[in-house]
């Protein structure tokens, strides 16, 4: 067990360390990166800024409250471009290109392997830390009304979304084994994920259960922060955030296994 | 013209030999707009003394439509010129006795007819939803939407011409479409913007692109508010348009056929 977890965390640690070469290599369009997303987050707070001259509160939270939200939006965004995103769409590429025989023929999990393939920390963190900074300098902590309990079972929750969301995601990359393509229906399903501005109690009934249990979006962002500001009950959530995950993750399991039952390569 | 006329059809006829691509665009746009149309559900729900629901959504839908039919959602035409620049695809052309920026304006419109038909079905269902205060802006719309589209088509030469000078011009197009998101008013109607961010935006081509043309049909008549919206999209057409076409020429020069 031991030598398993040793030789994982060696993958991971070689795996970060090429990122880094990768991404420090074009000096101009890193910089150009940091603008955008800053570009981005100054619209996104211009706009809550437009929406709350002209109301009080939205969908039960107030101006502050909403900022809260977006901060753990952008979290979810940069976490899920360090590990998520990029690796998926690396894999897609390799069963296409058959590199994904030489990843198969290594004695290394290969399911593992493809899932943190590309650890771009280092550019996630010079384009998140700035922004991240940013929107937690325009929160008025002393507003925000919670507790150390909810705040851990927040980053819980959190963690069980990150799951979540990538194995919905890599789901959606696996019919590149049986039709050689999957490139939109993999942007199809990060369209899915733009309910980032909308808090978990705009989303009801139906709509709050698909958004939750069938496509996973809701949990990591908005689920965390509404425990987090006590406005539901956390253990309920706790315990549906980890449902989730589980399920989605024995989902990507049984997937995996059977798509590798149908992959031709296409380099051989 | 007829020529320009012929890469638009042979395209538009590329385009349809993928379908699935297509459906899978619909699909996305819907994706989209249904979250949109959501938040403003919840916002109106709560607020419907200061946002009408069916306003709104005729709003959004107009203005999706008018940002689709102008091709000028997202920098595309931008960052396709840059894309070619970059690549050393951008020499095909510049060899051909072709004027170069009609050429692959003409490619990227035929490329588009997809996404113009169907802005064309949200269109008449805005107009249905909520229809225009007076007949007359029904005349006026199609002036603004010419003028929308010249506007779009000179910003995104200038968003194009950045590729000659910086190879990695991809992340400026991105600061573009975060602003332009927010100040054109396809995020929030430019009628709810704070007075001073509101008169900052108003001097600043971004309105032309969807707020203008939106408000035009929506709420136009042969009134002073109108001729000024016409009036200033007029201007920005018309400057964005020759100073693009100088500075292309310029920045031609700088052109050092990558890929050659």
């Amino acid at each position: 067990m031991i030598t398993i977890l040793k030789d994982r965390l060696s993958l991971l640690k070689t795996n970060a360390i090429n990122s880094y070469r990768v991404q420090t290599a074009y000096f101009f369009e890193n910089w150009a990166s940091l603008a955008s997303t800053t570009f981005y987050v100054l619209t996104m707070l211009l706009f809550i800024k437009i929406v709350y001259a002209n109301v009080n509160t939205f969908a039960g939270y107030k101006e502050n409250e909403m900022i809260f939200l977006i901060l753990f939006g952008q979290l979810n965004f940069y976490t899920d471009w360090i590990w998520n995103s990029n690796n998926i769409l690396s894999f897609i590429e390799s069963v296409r290109s058959g590199e994904l025989d030489l990843i198969l023929s290594k004695p290394i999990p290969s399911l593992f392997f493809v899932t943190f393939r590309d650890i771009s920390l280092i550019n996630r963190l010079k384009d998140g830390i700035p922004n991240i900074l940013l929107i937690s300098f325009l929160i008025d902590w002393k507003n925000i009304y919670t507790s150390w309990d909810k705040v851990l079972i927040g980053i819980f929750i959190f963690i069980c979304g990150q799951v979540s969301w990538h194995c919905f995601r890599f789901l959606f990359a696996l019919p590149v084994f049986f039709i050689g393509q999957s490139g939109q229906l993999f942007q199809l399903s990060g369209t899915l994920a733009e309910t980032n501005d909308i808090p978990l109690e705009g989303f009801t009934g139906a709509l709050r259960t698909v958004f939750i249990s069938i496509i996973p979006s809701l949990i990591t962002a908005q689920m965390s922060v509404s425990v987090i500001l006590g406005k539901s009950n956390p253990l309920p959530m706790l315990l549906i955030a980890l449902t989730v995950a589980v399920s989605f993750l024995i989902l990507k399991q049984i997937g995996w296994i059977i798509s590798l039952r149908h992959y031709s390569s296409a380099s051989s | 013209m007829r020529f320009y006329l012929d890469i638009i059809k042979f395209n538009l006829l590329e385009e349809f030999a993928y379908p699935l691509e297509i459906l899978a665009f619909i699909i996305r746009k819907l994706i989209n707009l249904g979250f949109l149309l959501l938040f403003w559900f919840v916002i109106s729900s709560t607020n419907s003394d200061i946002f009408t629901f069916k306003q709104i959504v005729s709003y959004f839908l107009i203005s999706e439509a008018v940002q689709d039919l102008t091709f000028t959602t997202g920098g595309r035409f931008g960052r396709d010129i840059q894309k070619k620049i970059k690549g050393g695809l951008l020499s095909n052309y510049l060899v051909k006795p072709i004027d170069t920026l009609r050429f692959l304006y003409a490619s990227f419109v035929g490329g588009r007819t997809s996404v113009a038909m169907y802005a064309l079905v949200t269109l008449v269902i805005g107009i249905y939803i909520f229809p225009p205060m007076d007949p007359i802006s029904l005349l006026l719309f199609p002036i603004s939407l010419v003028l929308t589209t010249l506007t779009g088509a000179g910003i995104n030469i200038f968003i194009g011409i950045i590729g000659f000078y910086s190879p990695e011009a991809g992340s400026i197009k991105n600061v573009y479409v975060h602003i332009s998101k927010i100040m054109s008013g396809a995020l929030i109607p430019l009628t709810y913007f704070p007075v001073l961010i509101r008169n900052v935006a108003s001097f600043t081509p971004f309105p032309v692109l969807a707020y203008f043309p939106v408000s035009i049909l929506q709420e136009g008549g042969l009134n002073y508010d109108t001729y000024i919206k016409l009036g200033m999209s007029a201007f920005w057409a018309i400057f964005l348009l020759i100073t693009s076409n100088i500075c292309w020429k310029k920045a031609i020069r700088n052109y050092d056929g990558i890929g050659i």
